[in-house]
């Protein structure tokens, strides 16, 4: 597993980001070469040489000093590396990630290992770049446009076209591109041909470029801890208008399986959320879906933290609406699901704490849920709501909610499919023959409100009383009903790889803290726009 | 850490080989008098580290066994509830003892004096260290008691515990679920305890915890969520007890995963630590305590009694919490189970 974080300017950059950090080689190993001096534990040291890929350094953390000199490090983060850093590598200090304050020291170095990646791409949306001329025809004029033939074009993509620039004797000498176009599938293979202008038989060499429209699609495949699975899942980054605003978001989707043949909306065994095209605001199947409200590139950056292994990648970004930061997340890949490999084979999870494709980074109105706290946009007429998306055994998709946005009992009216510990079950019928516990006793419902938006609840549940704040880590866990639903009795799907909801107990712990565990880190975030001490949870940076 | 199994004639035989057993195991016998050769009273207390424990039943006719907790080991002249620091849980009245005394404070009830057809003993001597029994008291019929230092969460002072076992009886003890308020199991947050049987609760040995006040020692484990009885809430030197919730049928967890029915597509039988939480009531602030060593909850639906089950490297024995099943019979408790760590070496 690998921490990773950094900062994107808009939701194409982060998609960007988040593919390179899952995609490429990080360091998986850190040993001190040099302990240098005037170090203090906590300092961040960014891993000098080797090749990154955009950008993405390695870092280690100092867990141990020796009269200020490094003795101990553990990995900050993995970086993206086509070439290891190596032996001895020099390092460049950060800041202090315990109280913020410049490194000062000097002089330690670092050798380091890398592991490959454990993603690869197997779709991202194209654009192109430019053109050479591989057969110029005949009868073209300048100004003619030609568009490309072929390619796989999907929901909000476009074909490329080019216009002639120049001709000699009605052969095409020279094009530039007019409009780059956006396909999940380029044309390929050079030369392509192309329609239009008033000649024929003009071929191109096309040069590709990632897409930088609006609408992107990525879809990547995992290999799994032990690199014999084939794990699908895609992001679409989209625009959206909703009404006077704008909504950049990711749409984030499961698979079954690939096929290049079709398009993102056509993959076998697709999850929710692009059952109709994406931004169709208002249809009755809006509400569906895993969706991560984002920004643009304008003003603040998105600052975003993620923990990727084999299995999957979850994700937190937090998006400045001008009144606070709001932390969204993601979750794309296997649970760590309950039962063997052969009793619940493809244990996928698409989750994310929004619903609707049209919501907004900058909602202050409504309340936007995180990974911990899902809470779908949608009444539960719509079936299935979003936005924790779990792939069952039998191979249908099922819905999780932690609370209803629109409704005034909050956690109590999705109980059929929740995610533990948000969503409260209530024990009602204590004469059941499977009951094992009572809901009359202290428990959740006491420290996490069971209604009102966002309600009030009856206890602060606090740290473990010692030197130190100790804060109980709780999994998430998905649980649903099997039809046909009996009693009270619910089964556990598995828990996110991880993912840890704590209670912030009314201490002073504000998202983007860290919560420390002998050598173990947990970075703090919230579920949203949710501020509640309840609302907060905690992703391993391990 | 041990664990042994075997038959018991009476309840003197059963704490002799307890204590046996504990010996064995580096715990330390502090007293034994099986209440023939000495007096009327039986007496075993049993320490190690910080647990003291001592139980106590009426030799003649043995039916209820008090258990007592405390911080220290006078002597053997010293009656059970009068050491060092006791709980205040756990009868300590007229001597000798009279059952229909014994049964309104922490006691394994009606036990009665056996043959017993089975006991398990269940022992951890490395920290933190604990004893938990359970004892077939007949067909199809089992009890629990123990002690031990929880597996705590942080760093607070104390931790050590003692439960004894009451099941509600006559009427209510055949109507009754395992999730009766009646029934006080295990560290049991659910025991829906009155003024005059607050101490047949479970206790944890802490001090100094946030809204504790400065000399008290003891946390009393029930369904409450405040002291609101407060007869019978002090411990031996008089002070206050406060509330301790959470545990085997009630907390964080368990209330909110449903039955832990085995999962129809999987075959995935769950299970659930069991987790005290102190309760500040003045300042409605929660605590999370840690967990008992060792011990799960567990649904007996597709189990059987004293059945093995291995949960990663660790074999588990499974028992009802009382009489497993639904019929209409003393003891029942559906199909509320308890799991066991078993470790032989």
């Amino acid at each position: 597993m690998t921490w990773q974080e950094g900062t994107a300017a808009g939701y194409l950059a982060l998609l960007e980001d988040l593919k390179q950090v899952m995609t490429n080689s990080r360091v998986d190993s850190l040993a001190v070469t040099a302990g240098g001096s005037g170090y203090a534990v906590g300092d961040v040291l960014a891993i000098d040489g080797g090749t990154t890929v955009g950008g993405h350094t390695a870092a280690a953390e100092v867990l141990t000093v020796s009269t200020g000199a490094v003795s101990t490090v553990r990995i900050y983060r993995g970086g993206a590396y086509t070439v290891n850093p190596g032996t001895s590598a020099t390092t460049t200090g950060e800041t202090n990630v315990d109280t913020g304050a410049s490194v000062t020291g000097t002089g330690c170095t670092i050798t380091t290992t890398i592991a490959s990646a454990d993603w690869s791409v197997l779709r991202e949306s194209q654009e192109a770049a430019s053109a050479t001329i591989g057969a110029g025809g005949t009868g073209y004029s300048v100004s003619d446009k030609l568009t490309l033939v072929g390619g796989l074009i999907g929901e909000g993509g476009t074909a490329t076209i080019f216009n002639v620039d120049t001709v000699s004797g009605g052969v095409v000498t020279a094009v530039s591109v007019d409009t780059a176009g956006n396909y999940e599938e380029e044309p390929t293979p050079n030369p392509i041909a192309t329609t239009g202008g008033g000649g024929s038989g003009c071929t191109l060499n096309v040069t590709w470029q990632d897409a930088t429209t609006q609408e992107r699609v990525l879809i990547l495949n995992g290999t799994g801890l032990s690199g014999t699975d084939d794990i699908y899942v895609g992001i679409k980054a989209y625009e959206l208008t909703v009404g006077f605003d704008t909504a950049w978001n990711f749409c984030l989707l499961g698979f079954t399986g690939f096929n290049s043949g079709l398009t993102i909306e056509e993959q076998p065994g697709i999850s929710p959320g692009l059952l109709t095209s994406v931004g169709n605001e208002g249809e009755t199947d809006d509400g569906n879906g895993a969706f991560v409200p984002l920004k643009d590139s304008s003003g603040d950056d998105i600052s975003w933290y993620a923990n990727v292994n084999g299995r999957r990648i979850v994700f937190s970004c937090a998006v400045d609406d001008g009144v606070q930061f709001n932390h969204f997340q993601g979750y794309l890949g296997f649970l760590d699901q309950v039962g063997t490999n052969d009793e619940y084979a493809y244990p996928l999870c698409v989750a994310s704490g929004v619903s609707g494709d049209d919501a907004l980074y900058n909602e202050s109105s409504v309340l936007l849920g995180g990974i911990v706290e899902p809470i779908p946009t949608q009444s539960t007429a719509i079936d299935p709501a979003g936005a924790f998306l779990v792939r069952h055994p039998d191979g249908s998709w099922i819905a999780h909610a932690a609370a209803l946005s629109n409704s005034a009992s909050v956690r109590t009216s999705e109980t059929e499919f929740g995610v533990f510990p948000l969503a409260s079950l209530t024990i009602p019928n204590t004469s059941e023959p499977d009951a094992m516990v009572a809901n009359t006793g202290f428990g959740m419902k006491d420290v996490v409100p069971t209604s009102g938006v966002p309600g009030t609840a009856s206890f602060v549940l606090k740290p473990s009383p010692g030197t130190a704040d100790e804060y109980l880590r709780r999994p998430v866990i998905p649980f649903r009903q099997e039809t046909p639903i009996t009693g009270n009795d619910y089964y556990l799907t598995g828990e996110l790889g991880g993912v840890f909801w704590f209670a912030r107990g009314g201490s002073s712990i504000v998202a983007l803290d860290r919560l420390t565990d002998g050598d173990d880190r947990y970075r703090i975030f919230t579920n949203g726009n949710r501020t509640q001490d309840w609302s907060y949870f905690c992703i391993a940076e391990d | 850490m041990a664990y042994e199994t075997s038959t018991a004639s009476g309840m003197g035989d059963l704490l002799s080989k307890l204590s046996t057993f504990a010996v064995a195991n580096g715990w330390t016998e502090d007293h034994i008098d099986d209440g023939v050769t000495v007096s009327t009273e039986g007496i075993f207390a049993l320490s190690k580290g910080d647990v003291y424990v001592s139980m106590k039943y009426a030799a003649d006719s043995p039916n209820h066994m008090s258990l007592h907790q405390a911080l220290g080991f006078i002597n053997t002249s010293t009656d059970p509830g009068d050491h060092t620091d006791d709980s205040g849980n756990g009868y300590n009245g007229a001597s000798p003892y009279a059952d229909a005394s014994l049964d309104d404070e922490r006691c394994v009830n009606d036990l009665g004096d056996g043959p017993y057809p089975s006991y398990h003993f269940f022992e951890k001597d490395s920290s933190p260290a604990y004893i938990h029994v359970v004892v077939q008291q007949e067909t199809d019929v089992y009890r629990h008691f123990g002690f031990g230092t929880l597996d705590k969460f942080n760093d607070w002072t104390g931790g050590e515990y003692c439960y004894g076992h009451y099941h509600a009886t006559g009427t209510s003890g055949l109507t009754a679920t395992g999730v009766s308020t009646g029934h006080s199991v295990l560290l049991d947050g659910l025991n829906a305890i009155s003024s005059a049987t607050a101490r047949r609760c479970a206790t944890i040995h802490a001090e100094s915890l946030p809204g504790q006040g400065g000399s008290e020692k003891w946390l009393q484990v029930c369904g409450l969520t405040s002291m609101t009885n407060s007869a019978n809430w002090t411990d031996s030197a008089g002070e206050d007890k406060q509330v301790c919730s959470g545990g085997f049928r009630a907390g964080i967890v368990a209330p909110h995963l449903g039955n832990f029915v085995v999962d129809p597509t999987t075959g995935f039988l769950p299970t659930y630590a069991i987790e005290p939480v102190y309760v500040d009531a003045t300042n409605s602030f929660a605590y999370p305590l840690g967990q008992l060593p060792d011990v799960l909850g567990i649904s007996m639906h597709n189990l059987t009694p004293g059945q093995e089950i291995t949960l990663g490297a660790d074999t588990y024995v499974v028992f009802p919490a009382g009489r497993r099943g639904t019929a209409l019979l003393d003891w029942r408790t559906y199909y509320q189970g308890i799991a066991y760590k078993k470790v032989t070496a």
